[in-house]
């Protein structure tokens, strides 16, 4: 028999393998490209500049960020969708998902992207916040990495996190018109999203749980989507991403 | 901009600092140099995107996490390997004071394990992490870390110490 510290021994010894440099460089240059992708803009810090302007009797908040630009439309509306047209960076209408914090309400919106490296994406769904003063702050940024943007199932899904001390729901977006109900298991229970679809595409099923429901550091499971029928649909399984 | 350059530094030093043990860790988990060094590097690259956040709090933490989520989606990929039963003849002989001789089966050994096995093995045991972080790190129940870490140990020709000899020798957390 081996003891445990043998094993210790050999897992931080292992003759066969000596550890190289890394390309740092390259770890610099493709970790700058995915942070471009997925940026986060936490609070104040993130130098978030907001200009409100009044388009077509419509308030829209348009974002600076690092060089890039996002707006929508603000206005009071119905449960988890707001009525307003295409400005900026926003595709659609914005969404409400009524979670609200000490920033204001958290609010979800489809956003163009390009990238040469992507070909198959041409869209990212944000979380962010709707400000008292009607504009929009962006937190999160999640996009497909791999593939089309629209093919069937969930693409990238977002697990809950503290930003700022704020809890961010679990998100994402499954892409299927026949997505009716999407769930998931939380520490053991099955939890439900709420879903709004995308006004540019009804294919486009975007979804989140209450953080309340669904916290950070929470194990989940068995993301899936339903049709009308209860019927598991394609893709389900995903796991959520970190970070 | 001045800010920026700072973190960078912060960073790289952080990369340089840990790229070994990350990488002997990736090697653990995947058995193959090449991919040892992809997964590190793809690691570090994921934790780079997020430094602004991470870096203020535990990094190291966070690079372990993204290197099990790298795991996580190789589990899920058709492609998998499966456990098997057949692991490598231990010596009969074995000279103790053959310290490489040790190391070499015990690594051997540890390729054979199921993916799950390896991972939790080396999540517990080479990170040196509680039962409970392995669990939520790796996205599995509890008591599926104690059952795969178990059988892993029981493959490896590990004997479990006794609490008293744990305690002891600091090896419970």
């Amino acid at each position: 028999m081996n003891d445990l510290e043998d094993l210790k021994d050999a897992m931080h010894s292992t003759p066969d393998f000596e550890p190289r440099p890394l390309d740092l460089d390259a770890v610099l240059a493709q970790g700058g490209r995915l942070r471009r992708r997925r940026r986060f803009a936490v609070g104040a810090t993130a130098g978030v500049a907001v200009l409100a302007l009044l388009v077509g009797g419509a308030q829209v908040a348009r974002l600076g960020h690092d060089g890039s630009g996002s707006g929508s439309v603000a206005a009071a509306g119905s449960p988890n969708q707001v009525a307003a047209s295409p400005a900026g960076d926003v595709l659609g209408d914005v969404i409400e998902t009524g979670l609200r914090t000490p920033e204001g309400e958290q609010v979800l919106w489809v956003k163009p992207l390009e990238d040469e490296a992507l070909p198959g994406v041409t869209f990212g769904l944000v979380l962010g916040r709707r400000t008292a003063n009607g504009g929009l702050v962006s937190d999160i940024l999640i996009n497909e990495t791999q593939g089309s943007d629209r093919a069937p199932g969930f693409h990238s899904p977002e697990g809950p996190m503290e930003v700022n001390g704020v809890p961010t729901p679990a998100f994402g977006y499954y892409a299927g018109a026949d997505a009716a109900k999407i769930t998931v298991t939380a520490d053991g229970r099955r939890v439900q999203a709420r879903t709004a679809v995308w006004s540019e595409d009804p294919s486009i099923v975007v979804f989140w749980f209450d953080p309340a429901k669904v916290k950070s550091g929470t194990k989940l499971t068995k993301l899936a989507a339903y049709d009308d029928q209860d019927r598991l649909l394609t893709g389900s399984g995903a796991t959520f991403g970190v970070g | 901009m001045r800010s920026g350059r700072r973190s960078d530094e912060e960073f790289v030093e952080f990369a340089r600092a840990n790229s070994a043990r990350l990488q002997r860790a990736a090697y653990l988990l995947t058995g193959d140099r090449h991919q040892a060094e992809e997964a590190a590097q793809a690691a570090l690259v994921r934790v780079y995107a997020s430094w602004g956040r991470v870096r203020r709090k535990d990094p190291y933490a966070y690079t372990r996490t993204v290197l099990a989520n790298l795991l996580t989606d190789q589990w899920r990929r058709p492609m998998r390997e499966y456990a098997t039963e057949q692991l490598p003849e231990q010596p009969v002989a074995r000279d103790v004071a053959d310290d490489v001789t040790r190391r070499r089966w015990l690594i051997g050994a540890l390729k054979a394990l199921s993916p799950r096995e390896r991972a939790v093995v080396v999540m517990r045991h080479f990170f040196d992490i509680t039962e409970v972080d392995v669990a939520r790190e790796l996205n599995l129940s509890l008591g599926t870390v104690k059952s795969l870490n178990s059988r892993a140990l029981a493959k490896l020709r590990v004997s479990i110490p006794s609490p008293r000899h744990s305690m002891e020798s600091g090896a419970i957390r």
